[in-house]
């Protein structure tokens, strides 16, 4: 039986991936990632902000502010106005409570592009993408073109449903057997930390259909593919790093559990698989990577092993002297815990969001969508992938200076014969 | 449309550097400002004052003058005048000068501000002098233990603050610190009380710290016990 959300009390209780963020977060560790929206027409910035209005009265899950309980963080609804704000050259910094009037989001525009900045407590890439969509056919829907509520587009028009703000990990996993393999600390990447405050975005855009020629040359999927190259070229500079201390490598891939639970849920509902590559065994080639990545998702990625994670999650959660203790002690707690077992145990993160799916309708004013996860000082160098129309947008994110991760993975790509186009937000 | 001639990718035609290596493109004349890079915002995001400082300055004068006002009181109708409660006063000042100083300006200038804070103390320190008639130990003894003690901390915080020490380099300073410390007050003690120097204690002090420091600053030379370190202590 799904528990619904007391919505009419304007109360949302923190889902179980999102307890942490509040926890950790700081000016190096913001918690923040970004959708945009390219169209072919410059932005206006007032009818923009009318069609926010409507889609946060939408989607009530994203207009919360975030407020501190007894024993847990929590959401209250609010009804107040999100002004819109002009795009920076450094996007995804930390959200704070003085900054937007307590949102924990940011709708940026610039030219022709409309970004969604979210608090990953609020939500998850799919999450963010939904909203992001259903704003942009809202903006489009105000000046007079058509666009109907499919593939993602939710109907402006019609009240919100209690399944959107519902925290999907209970269903999906309590009472699971859980299953919590013991991962020691992977490789690290090293360079000069960018001065406060910076971020470095390198982007590079890759035509779909060669990507997909050469995944399926080797029978992979894209993101089998692409999580491959970044962790062969990771070996590749931990060896010319410091070839007599090796440390497994190890990627990060976010799975998104919406395609292994029937849920309309908004807010995060994700998991992630590490994928690993263990140097002190030997050399890899390319193609034994390949290899390994391919067999490993998919023998990870399917629903008992996913319901298994989710489940020493809620299970962590629901320990007695966890639930008992007050958030000021559990707030630390939580960020202690954080570092002894999360940032140490993988290098690398690659989310990739797919293909995505709009009505052919929106599909005609815009050019091109991208995500953008926001820098830590924990994981060096952070990859976000998403296709639309034909190409693939591979965005990395990093907090060091030096691009050696960017140029290793691009340049490798050019090696297999698929073209790259590169552009950064440093110049 | 330029290519960067060392990784091989397509670059944007407003680049006038490869985004991977720094390469300059290859006819920059041709490419160069020509269509400029209007995707990319100029405005950046900067971080915004979360701290009220006009607020702490004015919480800060009406917590202190609460005291300051009702022990004033106290000791004039109780007492026969003003006379205990000035040191109350004296101290409760000393304190409101370490709680805003950092405030008063702006800009958070730490010289600006610790040098206040030194000069508050010496001058509290000063007047506890004259006003106890405890005999003269401002000048020979209290003054220059302060002013060394405030040179070492001034000169500790810039290094950190600069980064121009780091990682074992930073506890290495700070024990070769403790050790200098520990034979300037034994040096400043015994020239007031004996009016000599006989090295003691202090050695005993300075010379593990010394010794300690040493294998720091060798560790620190050997990277790898320094990655081990910051791992295991999660730095």
């Amino acid at each position: 039986m799904v528990k619904k959300e007391n919505t009419s009390r304007r109360l949302f209780r923190l889902d179980n991936a999102a307890h942490i963020y509040p926890a950790i977060k700081n000016q190096k560790q913001p918690g923040v990632f970004r959708v945009s929206a390219t169209l072919y027409e410059p932005v206006h910035p007032g009818i923009l902000q009318q069609a926010l209005n409507v889609t946060l009265k939408r989607i009530p899950g994203f207009s919360v502010k975030l407020r501190p309980g007894l024993f847990w963080n929590y959401f209250v609804h609010t009804d107040d106005a999100l002004p819109i704000q002009e795009d920076v050259q450094n996007p995804c910094m930390e959200i704070t409570k003085k900054e937007n009037d307590g949102f924990l989001l940011r709708v940026r525009y610039h030219g022709c592009r409309i970004a969604l900045e979210a608090f990953h407590s609020v939500t998850d890439g799919s999450g963010a993408l939904t909203f992001l969509k259903t704003l942009v056919a809202q903006y489009l829907r105000l000046q007079g073109i058509t666009i109907p509520a499919e593939k993602g587009v939710l109907d402006c028009t019609s009240p919100p449903k209690p399944e959107e703000v519902q925290d999907s990990f209970r269903p999906f996993a309590l009472g699971t057997h859980r299953i919590r393999r013991k991962e020691p600390r992977a490789y690290q990447i090293k360079g000069t930390p960018l001065p406060p405050h910076n971020i470095s975005i390198i982007r590079g855009t890759i035509p779909l259909e060669e990507i997909r020629k050469a995944g399926k040359r080797h029978n992979v999927s894209i993101t089998e593919f692409l999580t491959a190259a970044l962790l062969y070229n990771l070996n590749g500079l931990q060896l010319c790093e410091n070839p007599y201390k090796l440390l497994p490598v190890r990627v990060q891939v976010p799975v998104n559990l919406r395609g292994h639970f029937e849920t309309e849920t908004l807010r995060n509902f994700s998991s992630f698989i590490n994928v690993e590559l263990e140097p002190r065994l030997g050399d890899y080639s390319f193609e034994e990577v390949l290899k390994l990545v391919h067999h490993f998702l998919r023998f990870e990625v399917n629903e008992k092993f996913l319901r298994s994670r989710v489940a020493a999650n809620l299970r962590t959660e629901g320990l007695l002297f966890l639930r008992v203790v007050p958030l000021m002690i559990k707030n630390p707690m939580i960020g202690l815990g954080y570092k002894i077992a999360g940032p140490n145990t993988f290098t690398s993160i690659l989310s990739n969001l797919g293909n995505i799916d709009v009505p052919h309708e929106l599909a005609e004013y815009v050019k091109k969508f991208d995500i953008v996860l926001g820098a830590s000082k924990d994981t060096a160098v952070k990859c976000a992938v998403s296709g639309f129309k034909g190409s693939l947008r591979v965005n990395f994110t990093s907090s060091i200076e030096e691009a050696m991760v960017e140029r290793a993975f691009f340049t490798f790509l050019v090696g297999q014969g698929i073209p790259v186009e590169v552009e950064s937000n440093q110049e | 449309m330029p290519y960067c001639v060392l990784c091989g990718v397509r670059l944007k035609d407003s680049n006038n550097r490869c985004p991977l290596c720094g390469t300059p493109v290859i006819l920059p004349d041709q490419y160069s400002g020509k269509a400029g890079n209007n995707e990319l915002p100029l405005k950046r995001d900067e971080p915004r004052e979360s701290f009220d400082r006009d607020l702490w300055v004015k919480l800060v004068s009406i917590i202190l003058a609460v005291p300051i006002l009702l022990t004033l009181a106290i000791d004039y109708f109780v007492g026969t005048g003003i006379s205990w409660s000035i040191y109350v006063l004296t101290a409760l000042a000393l304190v409101w000068v370490w709680c805003v100083s950092p405030f008063l300006v702006r800009r958070n200038i730490f010289p600006l501000w610790f040098a206040l804070d030194t000069a508050a103390l010496s001058g509290f320190l000063f007047f506890i002098e004259r006003l106890s008639n405890t005999g003269n130990w401002f000048i020979p003894l209290a003054f220059p233990l302060l002013i060394f003690t405030s040179a070492l901390i001034f000169s500790i915080v810039f290094l950190f603050r600069k980064k121009i020490i780091r990682q074992l380099q930073k506890p290495a300073i700070l024990l070769l610190i403790i050790g200098l410390l520990c034979l300037f007050i034994e040096l400043i003690v015994d020239r007031y009380k004996y009016d000599g120097y006989q090295p003691g204690w202090s050695f005993l002090v300075a010379i593990p710290c010394s010794a300690f420091a040493v294998i720091l600053l060798i560790l620190q030379r050997r990277q790898w016990i320094v990655e081990e370190l910051k791992y295991w202590f999660r730095i």
